[in-house]
């Protein structure tokens, strides 16, 4: 056990999830495809929920996509996040076409748009856990 | 040949809602646990409708997101000896689809008088709805991103985009409710004007929300009892009638989609308006799952009141305030009377629809729908004789 001032939550880690943290440890973005009916799927669950296919094969995401939607949280929720509140989280789209939240980051709330591009950057917050987070896309 | 369910309760007027009660206020309830409220809630909805304890032989018992009340807990402490007893989900998102499951309980003859019984001592038991205890196995907390607040802002803001339109524009809403909670004495704001300044002024919880576009935290209890429409008659009180209810679920706020759970609020629309019989332009008063300002919109859109993209339009120049074209949620609802998780709005449609709310009565009042969220999205319509 590592010991770390890192207080924020960290993401619980399962089974099925194992896989997607492992890569996000090494700096890749992935995610499950089917291998059967192709469809892209996230967060992790053991079987494709388009086909109910278990056959599964994680794939590396390109790590670009655009701004689908973002809010400022600006409610002290978390200890760990108070001292940068406000702050920003989004839905990325992904050029794949998957939808999850994650952080903007090196970007300033004012100039945060809907539709921007973005890519990913990987924050190294503990020594086991790495947050696939975005920042304005270098162009 | 096969045929499609109709996927849609409908009773016409065969089952009724004959008795409501609640605590007698609403905010908090330090001298008592939500056990007691809910017999003060029980005792009062007896009351109400001239029923006794041993009359109720159905009940359905949605434990409130504080104080856990077990359902056979519950029926030692309200004195009942029920053929039909259910635990129910505390989630707001179900209680539309309670509705329509008590009056199936009642139209298959399982039993005659059945009360659902929701207690909840959320604020005196301190429950918040966003924060450390709210992780389970999301990413979310990871990223600060936590409470259905959140997503609700998440949406908008994406709907806002879609549509071009105007965020400012929401303040209709909260303004409209707090203006009915300003008539109604049980209503926690009754005494707190809110004015455009202010809420123009107001702070953001997670923008584009402000404060004023989130529900209250409040304990209070409600309970109603449905009856079969023949014994209803004998009754204290006029019946109000299930004229149908339905849901669907398979969309979800939480999910980042892309039409704002549209078309599953044009399927249920298109059930319960046939199944009633009627229509957005019949509706007298709109009942709606007020947790945050914006799922209005996407409730006006879905069932047809307004086109896509411009509910925040329709919901301008007092149109959703009594006296207006579609008065909403006239208690207050619960951004400004009590948020109990969708039950306290229908014991205000209950009281519409007898002319029981004096100065925020909508004359006449004879159809009454009720929208609630998707991940269910859910509605019913009651009517009276």
């Amino acid at each position: 056990m590592t010991v770390t001032d890192y207080n924020k939550p960290l993401p619980p880690i399962s089974p099925d999830s194992q896989p997607y943290w492992d890569a996000a440890k090494e700096h890749r973005l992935t995610a499950q495809r089917c291998d059967d009916c192709e469809k892209l799927r996230f967060p992790p669950v053991n079987s494709c929920w388009y086909c109910l296919s278990p056959n599964t094969t994680w794939i590396e995401l390109s790590g670009r996509g655009t701004v689908w939607s973002y809010i400022i949280m600006h409610q002290p929720y978390y200890q760990g996040f108070i001292g940068e509140l406000p702050y920003p989280i989004c839905v990325v789209e992904t050029e794949e076409g998957l939808r999850f939240i994650s952080n903007l980051v090196n970007i300033d709330n004012a100039e945060i748009e809907i539709g921007m591009p973005i890519e990913v950057v990987f924050d190294d917050v503990t020594d086991e856990v790495t947050l696939p987070k975005f920042q304005p896309a270098s162009t | 040949m096969t045929s499609e369910p109709a996927a849609v309760a409908a009773f016409g007027t065969g089952v009724a809602i004959v008795g409501v009660g609640t605590t007698n206020h609403y905010g908090q309830y330090p001298e008592m646990g939500a056990f007691g409220m809910a017999q003060e809630a029980f005792r009062n909805a007896l009351d109400d409708c001239g029923l006794t304890q041993d009359d109720i032989d159905g009940v359905i018992v949605g434990t409130g997101t504080g104080e856990s009340t077990p359902y056979d807990e519950m029926v030692r402490v309200l004195g009942i000896k029920p053929r039909v007893a259910y635990p129910y989900s505390n989630g707001g998102r179900l209680f539309g689809p309670s509705i329509a499951l008590m009056a199936s309980l009642i139209d298959s003859g399982q039993c005659d008088n059945i009360a659902f019984v929701y207690t909840n001592n959320a604020r005196t038991a301190h429950v918040r709805f966003g924060g450390q205890d709210v992780g389970g196995g999301s990413i979310h907390p990871a990223y600060g991103f936590t409470s259905p607040g959140a997503n609700a802002a998440m949406e908008f803001n994406r709907y806002l985009h879609e549509f071009g339109l105007d965020r400012e524009k929401l303040a209709a809403i909260p303004l409209a409710e707090r203006k009915h909670a300003s008539l109604n004495p049980m209503a926690i704001f009754k005494d707190r004007p809110l004015t455009p300044e202010e809420y123009a002024e107001g702070r953001y919880i997670s923008y584009p929300l402000r404060i004023y576009d989130y529900c209250i935290i409040n304990d209070g209890a409600i309970v109603f009892i449905m009856s079969r429409s023949d014994r209803a008659r004998d009754l204290k009180q006029p019946p109000v009638f299930v004229a149908a209810a339905s849901q669907q679920a398979g969309w979800n706020i939480y999910h980042h989609e892309d039409d704002f759970e549209y078309e599953a609020y044009q399927r249920v629309a298109e059930r319960v308006y046939g199944a009633a019989g009627v229509g957005p332009s019949d509706i007298d008063a709109l009942m709606w799952y007020d947790a945050f300002s914006p799922f209005l919109l996407y409730y006006l859109e879905g069932f047809g009141f307004c086109g896509r993209g411009e509910a925040l339009d329709f919901i301008q120049d007092g149109r959703i305030e009594l006296g207006g074209e579609l008065p909403v949620n006239t208690s207050g609802g619960h951004l400004s009377e009590t948020y109990l998780q969708g039950r306290a709005i229908v014991v205000e449609a209950v009281r519409q629809l007898r002319g029981e709310c004096g100065e925020r009565q909508v004359p006449n009042a004879q159809v009454i729908q009720f929208i609630g969220t998707a991940p269910n999205a859910s509605s019913f319509i009651l009517t009276r004789e």
